[in-house]
């Protein structure tokens, strides 16, 4: 009995976890390597930390 | 979880590029002209096609023909009419990323060319029925590059329309090592200019500008080659793809460029720019 309420309890948790761990899929946060991550429909990537100072780019 | 990535890449682009069913061709009809040492095609490597497909079409209008080749789906890009490019379908955790050709004489004298000087190859030279031979190798600093000998020649130089490739740019680490480089493996030359008070360096073929070399602005990236887009308004374009849901790098700026150039990543992570060609037109 007991671990069939566990079961319901676990279940009930997970379905109304659900709607967070689909917001999560385009979340960003930062790792302690100081790396930014995105995670997005394709898996985790890099989020590219641009030098505007550096970028002198374009066709010339 | 990059070095895992690049295998699954490289995993998948062989699977499809050892295809014997046809690609198309990268010019509509047989030029049997080359214009070695330039970039003469370009194709994005995604992680979900249909939202790249989506992303494209709705910012530059872009329309895609679509055909299986051994188990894997190629989208032929069409800008009004004319073949420009493709995308390539790559299982997820990969980073979606756009591939840059350039024209060589002999694909295979360039991978070899390429290991001399310190390259990896990804993928040897295969023969693709439709297209020619084709190669990718990752320079000493880490950047894609793919060499083509089209079959049926390359695309003949003539004036860019919107949405059109404008320009390859390569974000380097280390300019002055991949200037001595890319000179080494291709036929080009290079000089040095300046813009806002940045270096600038010069590739050229055959006395024509093949694209530029920049020190790398991502400072959590390794250096890659990026594409340059035409386009009629940058300002209008950045915020149209960042309501289609790219990430902006950088907005147009009055100090860089006169405000002609923009940065953009695509909501599958591949970077690429904007760009008003002239500037003052």
């Amino acid at each position: 009995m007991r671990t069939k309420a566990i079961k319901i309890l676990l279940t009930i948790s997970l379905v109304v976890c659900l709607p967070f761990l689909e917001s999560c899929s385009n979340a960003h946060w930062s790792s302690s390597m100081g790396v930014n991550m995105q995670f997005g429909p394709g898996g985790p990537r890099v989020s590219p930390s641009f030098n505007v100072g550096v970028y002198s780019g374009g066709r010339y | 979880m990059i070095t895992r990535g690049l295998l699954l890449l490289l995993f998948a682009v062989m699977a499809s590029a050892c295809s014997s069913d046809p690609y198309p061709p990268i010019t509509e009809v047989p030029t049997y002209t080359y214009r070695y040492g330039h970039f003469v095609w370009h194709e994005l490597a995604t992680t979900d096609l249909a939202s790249s497909e989506k992303f494209y079409e709705e910012l530059f209008n872009w329309e895609f023909i679509e055909s299986d080749t051994d188990g894997n789906t190629y989208a032929l890009i069409l800008n009004e009419g004319k073949h420009i490019g493709g995308m390539i379908s790559i299982p997820d955790g990969n980073p979606t990323t756009w591939l840059g050709a350039v024209s060589v004489e002999d694909t295979e004298n360039a991978v070899q060319t390429a290991i001399q000087n310190g390259s990896d190859v990804l993928i040897d030279q295969v023969r693709i029925t439709g297209r020619g031979t084709m190669a990718l190798i990752k320079d000493p600093q880490g950047a894609f590059l793919s060499f083509i000998h089209s079959s049926s020649g390359d695309p003949v130089l003539e004036e860019i329309n919107s949405h059109e490739w404008l320009w390859m740019e390569l974000w380097s680490e280390n300019p002055q090592q991949s200037m001595n480089y890319y000179t080494s493996i291709l036929p080009l030359t290079v000089e040095q200019a300046s813009v806002d008070d940045q270096p600038y360096w010069i590739l050229s073929a055959d006395e024509v500008r093949a694209g530029g070399i920049i020190y790398n602005p991502i400072t959590n990236m390794p250096s890659q080659w990026i594409p340059y887009i035409k386009v009629v308004d940058p300002e209008f374009s950045t915020q149209k793809a960042r309501r289609l849901g790219a990430t902006v790098l950088l907005e147009p700026t009055e100090s860089i460029r006169n405000g002609s150039v923009a940065v953009i990543q695509d909501p599958n992570g591949a970077i690429f720019c904007l760009q008003k060609w002239p500037a003052n037109e």
